[in-house]
């Protein structure tokens, strides 16, 4: 209800909020609310902090969760959405001093289906954007013309929420089951007058931990160089340092970052060779010349560093044409 | 004894599976290699075999009217507009139809009538692939996933249909239509610059 408000208060301003246009808001509203139907995925901004002010000062950022609940049965897409589907996008509103970065990514699952394979997330995930808070901004908008610091004072409303302050963007994404539906929705990220977000919440602060915990991390004790010919394409992976540590090789899987590099349904094969471990895949039919550099991420069931549970790895790697040593 | 008759007849088996699956590879669609030949009938009850149409440019267009990808390239006319226009110039225009029965997708011929009339679509003739052997030697994953075959039966183009991964139905008009430019060079008799791009759309219901 108190979306819809927002929604009619920005639509028709307080001075002709008329029961007329009340009735015609409202059967706007409606109208376009059972035209969409309901969606698959319920999505929600969860902010990782209680407000700009709880913002780490070092990084000058914090984390906004993009939580999406998918119904039972469906999935929704990974950055590489494997052999068909749709990776999730999010088209950012400008705003004056919360400046959103790029997706990251949680681990992928993989799925199997049709003798076609994708990759991404059932059930829950949360998508992680890193927001910058722009400190020059605020202090030119707010401080510098006579304010008295808070932020979200718009004009002449005095609490009223000026809607500019709302970090606000559209979120599109493909939900698929033995059918695909691409679905959207308009989500805000409010701030109050002090600057505080009222969606933060512990346990949302608590999911996003969480989440952040399956992202891919870059390491330093693990190397990689790929090798590729016509058809197969090896990973082969090197410990660099004490820290490595290595995981059950029946759990690990190769995550491209790019469609058309490999073959997603094809069998990858892991196999030790001393201390280092190979992984066999089969070159896609689509990949037209061996790339320079592949990027991906190696998944594992345990971790690939000791003392911390850190299942996927991103990798970057050179490619070159396949060695005798092999 | 009999665990070891068990084993050997699973290796027997295994054995057996690989040699059917590699015959399988060597069927499968390649560019610049002769494509699968096969029959299947329209949804008029018509039998097309694909050798006969040599002389010809044949298009395959893997299809599926409910999935939003093809929906784009559909509601927006691109399709029909693809359609009609290249048989103007001669070319033979399939649209096949590989999902199974009881899977979504999956088309009786007087359905499959019916909405290429609602569609207002102009192929040559739609083809019901219902076991999913005609889609599975050309490995067509998704619906749209095109392939262009020239008179002397050799596939020339393989994969996505544009440039543009995506359900926006703006996205139709400043895409780069590998279909159209793959057969306005081939008619103007030069080679197809693009042969295959990574097709992108729903999974076929096989």
């Amino acid at each position: 209800m108190i979306i819809l408000r927002n929604i009619l208060c920005a639509i028709f301003p307080l001075a002709v909020w008329k029961p007329a246009t009340l009735i015609l808001g409202m059967f706007f509203f409606l109208a376009s609310a059972v035209l969409a139907g309901p969606n698959r995925v319920s999505v929600t901004f969860i902010p990782e902090v209680a407000g700009i002010n709880a913002v780490d000062n070092q990084t000058g950022a914090f984390w906004l969760g993009v939580e999406m609940k998918i119904e039972d049965g469906w999935h929704i897409y990974w950055r590489n959405p494997g052999d068909s589907g749709l990776p999730t996008t999010i088209r950012w509103n400008e705003h004056a001093f919360l400046k959103p970065g790029e997706i990251h990514w949680p681990r992928p699952f993989r799925f199997d289906e049709d003798g076609i394979t994708t990759y991404g997330y059932s059930d829950s995930v949360v998508l992680l954007v890193p927001v910058r808070v722009s400190r020059d901004e605020i202090n030119t908008l707010f401080h510098s013309s006579g304010g008295n610091g808070n932020i979200g004072q718009g004009g002449s409303g005095g609490t009223r929420k000026n809607p500019e302050h709302a970090l606000s963007a559209q979120i599109n994404w493909l939900v698929c089951k033995d059918i695909c539906i691409p679905e959207s929705t308009q989500l805000s990220l409010h701030l109050d007058g002090k600057g505080d977000f009222p969606g933060y919440s512990e346990s949302g602060s608590e999911r996003i931990d969480r989440s952040r915990r399956l992202l891919p991390e870059s390491v330093t004790a693990w190397q990689a160089h790929g090798e590729m010919d016509s058809d197969r394409f090896k990973v082969i992976v090197t410990p660099e340092t004490g820290e490595a540590l290595f995981p059950d090789a029946d759990d690990i899987y190769f995550y491209p970052h790019l469609q058309g590099i490999i073959e997603h349904t094809a069998p990858q094969t892991v196999v030790s060779d001393g201390d280092r471990l190979i992984l066999e895949m089969q070159v896609s039919r689509y990949l037209r010349s061996r790339p320079d550099e592949l990027t991906g991420v190696l998944s594992a069931g345990q971790s690939w560093v000791r003392d911390r549970n850190v299942p996927a790895i991103e990798i970057s790697m050179p490619v070159s044409a396949p060695t005798d040593t092999n | 004894m009999k665990t070891r008759l068990l084993s050997i007849m699973i290796l027997l088996f295994g054995f057996l599976l690989t040699g059917l699956v590699q015959a399988e590879d060597r069927k499968r669609a390649e560019i610049g290699k002769k494509a699968p030949d096969f029959t299947l009938t329209d949804a008029s009850g018509n039998k097309h075999t694909l050798s006969d149409y040599e002389d010809k440019y044949v298009v395959l267009e893997w299809l599926n009217h409910d999935c939003p990808f093809v929906v784009k390239h559909y509601a927006t006319g691109n399709m029909q507009m693809l359609q009609e226009k290249y048989r103007d110039k001669g070319v033979v225009w399939f649209s096949v139809i590989s999902s199974a029965p009881g899977k979504q997708g999956y088309l009786e011929p007087d359905q499959a009538r019916k909405v290429t009339r609602d569609k207002k679509a102009k192929p040559s003739a739609v083809l019901l692939d219902p076991d999913g052997k005609v889609g599975r030697a050309y490995d067509a994953r998704v619906t749209p996933h095109m392939y262009i075959i020239d008179p002397q039966g050799t596939l020339v183009y393989m994969g996505a249909i544009d440039d543009r991964p995506s359900t926006n139905h703006d996205d139709v008009k400043d895409a780069r239509n590998f279909v159209r430019e793959g057969l306005n060079l081939l008619l103007d008799g030069r080679d197809v610059e693009v042969t295959s791009h990574q097709p992108y759309g729903c999974t076929v219901k096989y």
